[in-house]
């Protein structure tokens, strides 16, 4: 069989963009190759690390695992769309602050996850409740205690306001 | 990298589905959350229609059914709900706890966001988890093929095999319904898994219902221990009908699992390991299960 094509149309960060993409290519690869994001980062290519983690309609997907004709019609946010007005995000600083990464491959995959576990709660997250919300997440450089910090003291800021 | 080329389909309707599941017949394969599918079709597996149901919106909804005198007998769970919207939903977790408590464990949150409970049973892994918390939870697996022809079957007649089911080619799961008791539940499911959000070697769910006096239910489901998930029915018969269960009626029941039983064998488990392992974590679902009814 020949290649085949599809018309995509999708919310990238906001806006509306459309491209031709092969129906082989997954909504990672159109990220990085077609729109030049590459924010999102292929580990594993097999949702065994979590570092292409995208928002998907609001909720934390492995990039990797879709389709790109599967988010035609829908909204997705990497974690170039974060920022607000060019400056960092509050969950992004929180990251900075608490020096929550070492090589930095997997930071944008556990800011997504992140965001995704943090929009979803309707209330403060404990410990634990974080460490199972971001499980699909791997940091080889073992990071995860300054990540938990990270996220956790954003939920609490949350909250308090 | 997926190397075969494909068409890819997104019907708006089951009857435009099913119009392209006629036309692309036996090679037209259904798309959910691609959980399973998308890794199979990158090792190279050949699939040249995908047919992706997901904007079909009427195979979304949860919700509860009533049966004619308008009392809830079952609650309604679309093909189409992800693992995170189950754990999340009123309805099943006021009505059927086990289901939201195994939806929460499956894998990691990145696969619950998009892994679908018609999916998992389509795809019919014997040791998924959705696969035994159907049986043990008695559920009604609702499929539809062309003309809109519908047919109910129950999660036991409906797993034939590893990675093979009822499921006709041309036809969609499009819900499974849960059976409502008004009865005293308890409930638990334990598993084995090599690390978090692994696939689980082997898996036990377990439900009993008590109306007060007796346990007029015991239900206890076992996945990874043969060709599908399947009903531990000797051992649900010495716990059905009593006033108590103890910890002796528990310990026999482990044993007998593990007699009867035989738990993969895998390169990184010992097969005495898994055994034990299959033997302790029936005790550990069925003390918590006994211990929710009984206080
Ligand atoms: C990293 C990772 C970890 C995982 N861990 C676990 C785990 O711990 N436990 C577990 O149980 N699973 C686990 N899974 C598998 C996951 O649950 C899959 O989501 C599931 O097996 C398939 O569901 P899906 O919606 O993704 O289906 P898909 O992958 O889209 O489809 C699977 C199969 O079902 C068919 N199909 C799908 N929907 C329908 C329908 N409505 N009607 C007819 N046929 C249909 C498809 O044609 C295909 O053959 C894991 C997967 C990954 C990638
Ligand atoms: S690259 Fe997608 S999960 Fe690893
Ligand atoms: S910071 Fe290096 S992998 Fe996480």
């Amino acid at each position: 069989m020949e290649a085949q094509t599809f018309e995509l149309k999708f919310k990238l960060n906001g806006k509306e963009v459309n491209a031709l993409v092969d129906t082989r290519e997954t909504l990672l690869d159109v990220i990085r190759d077609t729109f030049g994001l590459t924010g999102a980062k292929k580990g594993c290519d097999e949702a065994a690390c979590g570092a292409c983690s995208v928002l998907f309609n609001g909720h934390a997907v492995c990039s990797c695992t879709m389709l790109a004709a599967e988010a035609h019609g829908g909204s997705i946010v990497t974690v170039e769309g974060l920022s607000v007005n060019g400056e960092p995000a509050s969950l992004q600083k929180a990251f900075m602050e608490s020096d929550a990464l070492q090589c930095g491959f997997c930071t944008s995959g556990q800011i997504i996850a992140a965001a995704s576990l943090l929009d979803n709660a309707d209330r403060e997250l404990d410990d634990n409740e974080i460490r199972e919300g971001m499980s699909g997440n791997v940091c080889r450089c073992g990071a995860y205690n300054k990540i938990l910090h990270a996220v956790s003291e954003t939920s609490r800021k949350r909250k308090a306001k | 990298m997926i190397l075969e080329p494909f068409q890819y389909f997104s019907p708006l309707s089951l009857d435009e589905a099913f119009e392209i599941l006629t036309e692309h017949h036996g090679e037209a394969k259904i798309i959910a959350g691609g959980q399973s599918l998308i890794p199979l079709m990158k090792m190279g597996v050949e699939m040249p229609c995908i047919v992706d149901i997901k904007k079909i919106h009427e195979l979304k909804t949860i919700e509860l059914s009533n049966d004619g005198s308008g009392k809830v007998s079952s609650v309604r769970v679309g093909a189409l709900a992800t693992y995170n919207e189950i754990e999340r939903s009123v309805p099943v977790r006021r009505n059927i706890p086990l289901l939201a408590k195994t939806a929460s464990g499956i894998g990691h949150p990145l696969v619950r966001n998009r892994g679908t409970i018609g999916g998992s049973l389509s795809h019919c892994d014997p040791a998924a988890d959705l696969c035994a918390t159907a049986l043990a939870l008695d559920a009604q697996i609702c499929i539809t093929g062309p003309g809109m022809k519908t047919r109910v079957l129950s999660a036991r007649d409906f797993f034939k095999g590893p990675l093979e089911t009822d499921l006709h080619n041309d036809e969609i799961l499009t819900s499974v319904f849960f059976p409502v008791s008004n009865m005293k539940m308890g409930y638990d499911v334990q598993k084995l898994t090599l690390g978090h959000g692994d696939f689980p070697v082997f898996i036990v769910s377990v439900s009993l219902h008590y109306d007060g006096v007796k346990f007029t239910n015991a239900a206890i489901a076992l996945g990874g221990v043969g060709e599908t998930a399947v009903r531990a029915s000797e051992c649900e018969s010495l716990m059905r009908g009593k006033e108590s269960i103890t910890g002796e009626d528990i310990r026999e029941v482990s044993r007998l699992i593990t007699d009867r039983y035989d738990p993969p064998v895998s390169a990184e488990l010992s097969p005495d390991y898994t055994r034990e392992m299959l033997s302790v974590y029936t005790g550990k679902a069925l003390r918590n299960a006994v211990q929710m009814v009984t206080g």
